[in-house]
């Protein structure tokens, strides 16, 4: 396998103690890589620190432990100015395509933002490039003087992607880029997103809870629970043969419009939800692996890996 | 900016919608252009005819006139260029000082927040009136020393607006979107957060500029103002009423003059910080300071 | 005017007197009844100490003290605690009967000790304050006996000023003479009661006053008020009696309106004082030309309701050296003052290169300060007010650091060498002029009056000689004469007093 594009290395954020109550772990021992034109899609229920950990490997929120190298630099101890000039390689997409973008500007004025910040075209060109930019999202150029509320939201979600290519970064991180949009647009917006990977070489760290939309995106797929990573494999793996039961509960509740289908789900036994009642801190296996040092993840098949927290007692995490 | 100016045309199309705030914006804009135009108008505020003073109002004289026989129409026509010039300094000077140190103080939120925020603090703490009167014992009596009395004064209030503004704005998603494309801390605060945050600056302005001229207006009227012969409203409080029962009008006119305009830039600003409350209530969960 | 040149017309060493008649009260004071006297001043008194004479005391000290000899309004010298005084014929020396039976509020009896220790104080650099100016031409003093007192000279010294020096002093009790700033310690009609700091202070008669049927009222309440405008509604609602020492302006108002206006013999002249060490005015030509550039009548109109007299020197019309004929020569004139400010040669900047200095604590001041910026604007001198407040204008006069002011000038009907008591006017050790005094030809004028022991005939050639001098080196441009120490008073209140220096007298006031 050749270098990977993003590698992050036991990421934690913890959010410190506040008014009594104690911190929160958001994140804990993030471990993955991501290759350059490959995406990963990261899932989980909200809460789980999916967002957390986008803006955690963005740098855009702290992390207390761990490490991000982006291209072979480390990013979380890097000064800030040289982090700001680091940011032309790894852009985002936000999820809610209202609220991300400046109200008081115009199109062109957002597009052309991150052309100044980053000096990356001359000034005489920067009109060109928010056009070219435009062209690329599939928008009419004539847009440019327009004002983000006259738009809807698709396409407003097409010009903060536009916004994240501007710079022509090498990643960028997609956190729920189409929860906020209706299925129609959904699938555009999806489908653009895949046609630019395609025409570009991005890589993407795409975030969703929506399983069959990130099936659809990634080659690899994470599952997050509580801070945690509990399984991660190619998307076939995990969502053909879920070794973690709390994929499994993931992947059970969604709706199967296949009816064939749908009635053998129901046959099958209900998942056995006691994983949920907490961490104590050791495994299935009753062993504390932070304690022992010993790892938690299991290989289960090549690229496959499940952890065995958060199993329910009495189920074998070989199994 | 562009953007900003038609904002700007939209607000003053919604205050003209509301009675008091349009009686007040015309009362301003008549103190203002007389203020402007003062010296192309007929009006002489230095001519003394000492045997004509003291006259009551009359055809020659709308206002009658001061005890060195001058006109007091025109002084307070010239006076409105001593309140409107001071308060226009004390606002930029409290404005350019104030709202950097509340962007930063709020923007970064750690030990340059407490050290700010305490200096704004002691600066809050003092009289505003007596530290007019030490600096102008300082600096000598000068409308320049006015001025900047008045706006280090004013800049504690523009300080915690802009502060509570950032603080409010700064964990939105189009603040992250540009920390996330590598703008540098100065380019979010100037140009991404402070333009969202200008309509309750502007508020704060014309508050800060109803006390700057009431505060000029004191300073003259306990002598420590604008020296003469510019002529003051506070001044010609001053002088006028020692003549309250040889010519009321004296002290009187001026004084229903500067009340006015202290109560219209009061009803602007009422009207407005109830504009842009609704356009906040009316925006919510979409952004802050509406559109429309 | 000015609180400052009240002050200085104080330091000055301002001659205490009153005008009781030798006889007693005229006819109609005779009906006058006692009571309780409500009087509104204007300021708050520093301390109780006679020789600390200034006006913001003036309403005090002739009601708990009384002077060795007093002064009709006339300037006629009549006893009061000296009941006789000769002096020798080679004038160095005055031999004072003092009177009997007159004792200090403490108890102790009025004796020649006392009159000692009051000069021991004037003469003590420390102790004595105002007065000690005044004692420089004293040489020594002795008491023969317990009613005697002799003052002797260092050389002749003129028959009025020796009777100013007199008339200045004021027996002090030698028991209290060193906490005299805070417990009053005279012979006056009136003991005090008890004092509200920057509110009132209340007097009581004092019942073993030796004027005969004097004081008439029993109590003697002073309120302080620090507005003209609240001390006048005070009077016009009843609320007071008297109103002492308010504005020309106010007092006009208020005769019109039925009140009582008294005006005492001791006018104070507004003087335009000119910094002659400085830029322009080390000019001669130039100083003269403010000689026309006053525009009197407006002055006296604005500044002081038009009460006073235009004056071109610094005398009151009582003065001995007063000559009308100067106010028409040296009249408002720009003409004249544009000739003599292009025969200076000075450029158009160099005229324009300094600063009034105004008052601003004083009406008055501000206003005719304007009207002179006005007439100076009009012959091409454009020049900016530099105003200054209280202690601050005070430091600035007294420290000479101005280029030109107006300040007011005491001693105006006088001995005219009196005049020498306002700084300005200084022969040695002026503040402002500083040393060498850079206009010899005045204080040659002014020794030469000082010295005119003859004839009438050499002591009006030596004022008519220090009248050409003043106007000729111009740095002093007086411009009227106006009354300090106005007396208003509601009209059931009979048998006002008037005193040489505008004293606030009660004793023989009383209601009709």
């Amino acid at each position: 396998m050749t270098e990977p594009l993003l590698q992050v290395r036991d990421l934690s954020v913890l959010f410190p103690a506040r008014r009594g109550a104690p911190p929160v772990k958001a994140v804990e021992g993030l471990s993955f890589d991501i290759g350059p034109g490959q995406t990963l899609g990261l899932v989980g229920q909200s809460g789980s620190g999916k967002t957390t950990a986008g803006r955690a490997i963005l740098q855009l929120q702290k992390a207390s432990e761990g490490s991000v190298k982006l291209l072979g630099q480390e990013l979380t101890t890097m000064r800030s100015g040289d982090l700001r000039r680091m940011r032309r390689h790894m852009q985002f997409v936000l999820q809610n395509p209202y609220s991300s973008l400046h109200p008081r500007m115009t199109i062109g004025q957002i597009l052309s933002e991150p052309l100044q910040v980053h000096r990356t075209v001359p000034a005489n060109r920067i009109r060109e490039r928010v056009e070219e930019l435009l062209e690329l999202v599939n928008l009419d150029p004539a847009m440019t003087r327009r004002y983000p509320h006259e738009f809807s939201g698709g396409q407003r979600q097409r010009v903060v992607i536009a916004r994240a290519l501007a710079v022509n970064p090498d990643f960028v991180v997609c956190d729920e880029p189409v929860s906020a949009l209706d299925v129609r647009t959904q699938a555009q917006i999806v489908t653009l997103l895949q046609s630019l990977q395609q025409k570009l070489g991005l890589s993407y760290l795409f975030i969703a809870h929506d399983l069959a939309i990130v099936r659809e995106m990634a080659h690899r797929v994470a599952v997050m629970f509580r801070g945690r990573i509990v399984e991660m494999g190619s998307a076939a793996q995990v969502y053909d043969s879920p070794a973690h039961p709390y994929t499994q509960l993931l992947l059970d509740a969604v709706p199967v419009p296949d009816p064939v289908l749908q009635r053998e789900r129901l046959r099958r036994a209900p998942p056995d939800l006691r994983f949920l009642d907490g961490d104590g801190g050791a495994c299935v296996q009753g062993v504390d692996h932070v304690r022992a040092g010993t790892s938690e993840w299991h290989e289960v098949a090549p690229g496959h890996g499940v952890s065995c927290r958060y199993w329910p007692q009495g189920r074998s995490a070989a199994a | 900016m562009m953007d900003v100016l038609a904002r700007m045309k939209g607000l003053l199309r919604r205050l003209l919608a509301r009675r008091g705030a349009a009686l007040g914006l015309g009362f301003l804009a008549l103190v203002a252009l007389a203020a402007a135009f003062a010296t192309v108008l007929p009006f002489d505020p230095l001519s003394q005819s000492v045997a004509a003073s003291l006259l009551p109002p009359s055809a020659e004289n709308w206002f009658g006139t001061d005890e060195l026989g001058r006109d007091i129409l025109a002084r307070v026509i010239y006076g409105a260029r001593t309140s409107l010039l001071t308060a226009a300094g004390a606002v930029v000077i409290a404005a350019l000082v104030g709202v950097p140190v509340g962007l930063a103080a709020g923007f970064y939120g750690d030990w340059r927040d407490s050290l700010l925020m305490r200096c704004i603090d002691v600066l809050l703490a003092l009289p505003n009136i007596l530290f007019a009167m030490a600096l102008i014992a300082v600096l000598g009596r000068s409308q320049g020393a006015a001025l900047i009395a008045v706006g280090i004064a004013g800049i504690p209030g523009f300080a915690r607006i802009a502060r509570a503004q950032v603080m409010a704005l700064r964990q939105l998603d189009f603040v992250t979107a540009v920390r996330g494309f590598g703008g540098s801390p100065g380019y979010i605060m100037f140009k991404t957060i402070l333009p969202n945050a200008l309509s309750p600056l502007v508020v704060q302005a014309i508050v800060l500029a109803s006390i700057a001229i009431l505060l000029e207006a004191a300073l003259a009227f306990l002598g420590v103002g604008v020296p003469p012969p510019t002529p003051s409203w506070g001044e010609m409080l001053r002088t006028g009423k020692s003549y309250l029962y040889e010519a009321p009008t004296y002290a009187v006119l001026p004084g229903i003059v500067l009340t006015l305009t202290i109560l219209s830039l009061d009803t602007i600003g009422r009207a407005l910080t109830a504009i842009l409350d609704r356009d906040e209530t009316d925006a919510s969960g979409e952004t802050i300071g509406g559109r429309r | 005017m000015t609180k400052l040149s009240r002050r200085q017309f104080g330091m000055a060493g301002l001659a205490l007197a009153s005008v009781s008649l030798a006889g007693g009260l005229p006819a109609s004071a005779q009906q006058l009844k006692g009571g309780r006297l409500r009087v509104a001043v204007l300021s708050e008194l520093a301390n109780y100490d006679p020789q600390q004479l200034s006006t913001v005391n003036f309403h005090v000290i002739k009601n708990l003290y009384d002077s060795l000899i007093e002064y009709t309004p006339e300037g006629k010298p009549e006893p009061s605690l000296a009941t006789e005084w000769n002096i020798a014929p080679d004038k160095t020396s005055v031999t004072l009967k003092l009177r009997s039976g007159v004792t200090f509020h403490s108890g102790t009896p009025f004796k020649a000790d006392s009159v000692l220790a009051t000069l021991q104080k004037g003469a003590d650099p420390k102790r004595g304050k105002n007065v000690f100016s005044t004692m420089s031409i004293v040489k020594d003093w002795s008491a023969p006996d317990d009613a005697t007192v002799t003052i002797n000279f260092k050389a002749p010294v003129p028959e009025r000023q020796m009777l100013d020096l007199l008339q200045f002093l004021i027996p002090i009790d030698p028991k209290g003479i060193d906490t005299v700033e805070t417990v009053p310690a005279g012979t006056g009609p009136y003991t005090l009661v008890n004092r509200a700091v920057g509110q009132s202070l209340t007097l009581k008669a004092n019942p073993k006053y030796w004027r005969e049927k004097q004081p008439i009222v029993q109590d003697l309440v002073f309120t302080v008020f620090s507005e003209d405008a609240s001390a006048s509604a005070a009077l016009e609602s009843g609320a007071v009696d008297i109103v002492y020492n308010g504005s020309s302006r106010s007092a006009v108002r208020l005769k019109n309106a039925g009140f009582q206006v008294f005006a005492g013999p001791g006018p104070l002249v507004q003087v335009f004082r000119i910094n002659s060490t400085r830029g322009p005015f080390r000019n001669k030509s130039f100083r003269q030309a403010f000689n026309h550039l006053m525009d009197r009548a407006s002055i006296l109109r604005v500044g002081y309701a038009g009460m006073g007299k235009v004056v071109a020197l610094p005398w009151a019309p009582a003065s001995p050296a007063y000559d009308e004929s100067y106010n028409a020569t040296y009249a408002y004139d720009l003409e004249k003052a544009k000739k003599l400010i292009a025969a200076s040669g000075l450029s158009a900047d160099e005229i324009k290169n300094w600063k009034l200095l105004v008052n601003g604590s004083d009406e008055s001041s501000v206003a005719i300060s304007q009207i002179v910026q006005g007439s100076l604007q009009k012959v091409g001198i454009p020049v900016e007010l530099d105003m200054r407040q209280g202690a601050e204008y005070v430091t600035a006069l007294l420290g000479g650091d101005f280029a030109a002011t107006f300040g007011a000038v005491g001693n105006v009907q006088k001995f005219p060498s009196r005049v020498t008591t306002n700084s300005i006017y200084r022969t040695s050790g002026n503040p402002i002029l500083k040393d060498p005094h850079p206009h010899p030809d005045y204080v040659a004028a002014i020794a030469k009056v000082d010295g005119a022991s003859g004839g009438a005939a050499e002591v009006k050639a030596a004022y008519d000689n220090l009248n050409k001098v003043m106007v000729e080196e111009a740095f002093g441009i007086p411009t009227n004469s106006y009354d300090v120490g106005l007396i208003v008073a509601s009209d059931k209140i009979g048998g006002i007093t008037l005193d040489i220096d505008n004293l606030f007298i009660a004793r023989t006031i009383g209601f009709k």
